[in-house]
């Protein structure tokens, strides 16, 4: 599952207060039909779109004005929960527009959502920010490979300075500039300040898996292929998820075989494959390895097990580029 | 051809071709020999020179159009190659299959960031078809572990092992690295033929939001990288590199590759000196002025462990 759902779980972690939004809104220019939505939005437990349910019971253009009165100069309720909802309201309705190419309209109202976030608690601050942060990680992947990086750069900036030992936040921060980094046309300057977010992590919790992978990596990206074995050994011994642990076992065997050691890089391809046997890349890894060494039937038969095997979408390259954990 | 590395064969016997015996090590070369970009036809062996480590060697020429050709099509089906472009992919494939002799066989391997082989090597060009039009897109794109695979499947392939790539991106996604594929290519027996449509956009999932300075630039650079890789390995086969614009042109480069294909020489040597384990260069020369000449610039011999 892509990180960007990250909204449902926004929505569900609204504290669910008493207080309805009829009485915070009271003496404000939304309307009674506003104040609905609103309330349908905070008590409906909806999911990613719900703009888009809200749209669908609605029409999508009636959507808009109910919307665009619910701005924080007019509204002034003074119930958290509400502007939560409103914020998240405003927020999925972006979304919304982002799916149809409105970038403008988008902006807009990702602006009013942040601001209403900034109204309310540090937690829903926070969460909002990296949320709508993997959003835009998520819209790299889905075309709009500029805008995506630019604003989730810019939030991640932003989040990294206001929460400067928040784990979640170095790791998603540094996965972004890994991503840029790593392309074929990348710079290398994207890489470093990946590697120093997730340094940061790591020092903050040393036990953090998916920091350790990707640190590990960022170093073999770099050419340190000695300094990467370190990270992942240490990886390897937490009880950390399967995938993160594959992961490492595959980039150990990578390592082994940038360091002239094909034998233990089939070792290591081998353990891999015992983790995750539907991961079609493993089997490709191991075939290659074996190919090097001269064992070409074994190669030819690891080969075989690659290509019997059927997509999968958890081993797939979004799942690393859009964050694990 | 199992304790021989690629090219290095204990030939199989037809009539009309010179007699060796099966023990023989023999070296097998494919030769494309064109003038003006068109196939230069009716060449004996005695219009040939080919050294060797810089030796001479005594040639026999194999009618080739007698001899199956072994096709492996790696096409790149990443969500680049979408609509029309997987219309005329799919079309020219097809019109491959259609040149093709009984004798030959193909395979059809696709591709994104995940492998399939869609068809296995086989003569039975209605499966090949019929595996054709069934590929979809999606995904990113993995050439180089797709031209592995591509390579693996004509491994124990004795006469005329091909490879026929055609990609539209850069490589986003392979385990494979670029440095990692040259050694591949050249322990391997098949001639590679590349087609590479010109990257449009620096990332090939962009939809036009890119600065247009930017993402020229950066086109221009991502299309040098990948063309000089696979100009590379296809020159290091013995084969040839097309760029296109437009998948419009598949077709028609589809049919130049097979007639390409059917115009080569078979060239075949018993080397004069025993054959150390390693690295052998090759230079094939024609006698004739104004003519290019195709052919693979060396093999890789090892002993069977």
């Amino acid at each position: 599952m892509v990180r960007w759902v990250s909204l449902a779980a926004l929505v569900w972690a609204a504290p669910a207060s008493g207080e309805d939004c009829q009485t915070a809104f009271a003496g404000t220019t939304a309307s009674p039909e506003h104040i609905s939505l609103v309330e349908a939005y905070r008590n409906g437990r909806p999911l990613r779109l719900g703009a888009v349910r809200a749209a669908a019971r609605l029409g999508h253009e009636a959507l808009e004005p109910f919307v665009k009165q619910l701005e924080p100069a007019r509204m002034g309720p003074r119930s958290h929960p509400c502007i939560e909802a409103v914020a998240l309201l405003h927020t999925d309705t972006a979304i919304h527009h982002v799916e149809n190419g409105a970038w403008p309209k988008a902006f807009g109202h990702f602006e009013l959502g942040q601001k209403l976030s900034r109204k309310v608690g540090q937690r829903f601050q926070r969460d909002w920010a990296l949320a709508v942060a993997l959003y835009y990680q998520g819209r790299i992947f889905a075309g709009d490979e500029e805008i995506g990086f630019r604003e989730a750069t810019a939030l991640f900036d932003d989040a990294v300075d206001r929460y400067p030992a928040d784990t979640e936040i170095l790791v998603a921060a540094g996965a972004v500039w890994e991503w840029s980094g790593s392309l074929p046309l990348g710079e290398s300057d994207h890489l470093k300040r990946a590697e120093r977010l997730y340094r940061r992590a790591i020092e903050q919790d040393p036990s953090l898996a998916e920091a350790k992978l990707r640190y590990a990596k960022i170093l073999e990206k770099r050419g340190h292929f000695e300094e990467a074995v370190q990270p992942l050994d240490e990886l390897v011994a937490l009880e950390a998820d399967h995938h993160i642990i594959y992961r490492a076992r595959m980039a150990l065997g990578n390592l082994a075989e940038r360091r002239g050691l094909p034998e233990a890089a089939i070792r290591y391809y081998r353990a891999a494959i015992e983790l995750e046997p539907d991961w079609q890349i493993g089997y490709l890894a191991l075939s290659h390895a074996l190919h090097t060494t001269s064992e070409r039937e074994a190669s030819r038969a690891a080969l075989e097990e690659a290509l019997f095997l059927s997509d999968s979408t958890q081993s797939s390259w979004w799942e690393y580029e859009l964050g694990m954990s | 051809m199992t304790e021989l590395s690629w090219m290095v064969a204990a030939f199989i016997i037809q009539p009309q071709i010179p007699l060796f015996r099966a023990t023989t090590e023999i070296v097998q070369v494919d030769v494309y020999v064109a003038r003006d970009g068109r196939a230069v036809l009716g060449l004996g062996a005695s219009d040939f020179e080919l050294f060797e480590d810089g030796v001479l060697q005594e040639l026999y020429l194999v009618d080739a159009q007698n001899i199956p050709v072994h096709i492996a099509l790696v096409l790149d089906t990443s969500s680049s190659v979408t609509g029309l472009g997987l219309s005329h992919l799919r079309d020219a494939a097809i019109q491959l299959m259609d040149g093709l002799n009984d004798e030959d066989e193909a395979a059809l391997i696709s591709f994104s960031h995940h492998l399939k082989r869609d068809a296995e090597l086989t003569r039975d060009k209605n499966r090949v078809r019929a595996a054709i039009t069934a590929v979809e897109s999606y995904g990113a794109t993995a050439w180089h572990d797709a031209l592995f695979v591509g390579l693996k499947t004509l491994e124990n392939v004795e006469y005329r092992p091909m490879v026929l790539l055609f990609t539209d991106g850069m490589d986003t996604y392979s385990w494979l690295r670029e440095e990692q594929m040259l050694p591949l290519v050249e322990q391997s027996q098949a001639v590679i033929y590349a087609i590479g449509r010109k990257e449009r956009l620096p990332m090939e999932l962009g939809r036009g939001h890119l600065a247009r300075d930017r993402a020229r630039r950066d086109a221009r650079t991502a299309n040098t990288k990948r063309t000089r890789l696979l100009r590379k390995l296809t020159k290091t086969s013995g084969g040839r590199f097309i760029e296109t614009d437009t998948t419009e042109n598949l077709g028609p480069i589809f049919s130049a590759i097979l007639a390409e294909m059917k115009t080569r020489y078979l060239l075949s040597y018993q080397p004069r000196e025993p054959i150390r384990e390693g690295w052998h260069s090759l230079e094939v020369k024609v006698e004739i002025r104004g003519v290019n000449v195709h052919a693979r610039r060396g093999y890789f011999y090892e002993k069977k462990q």
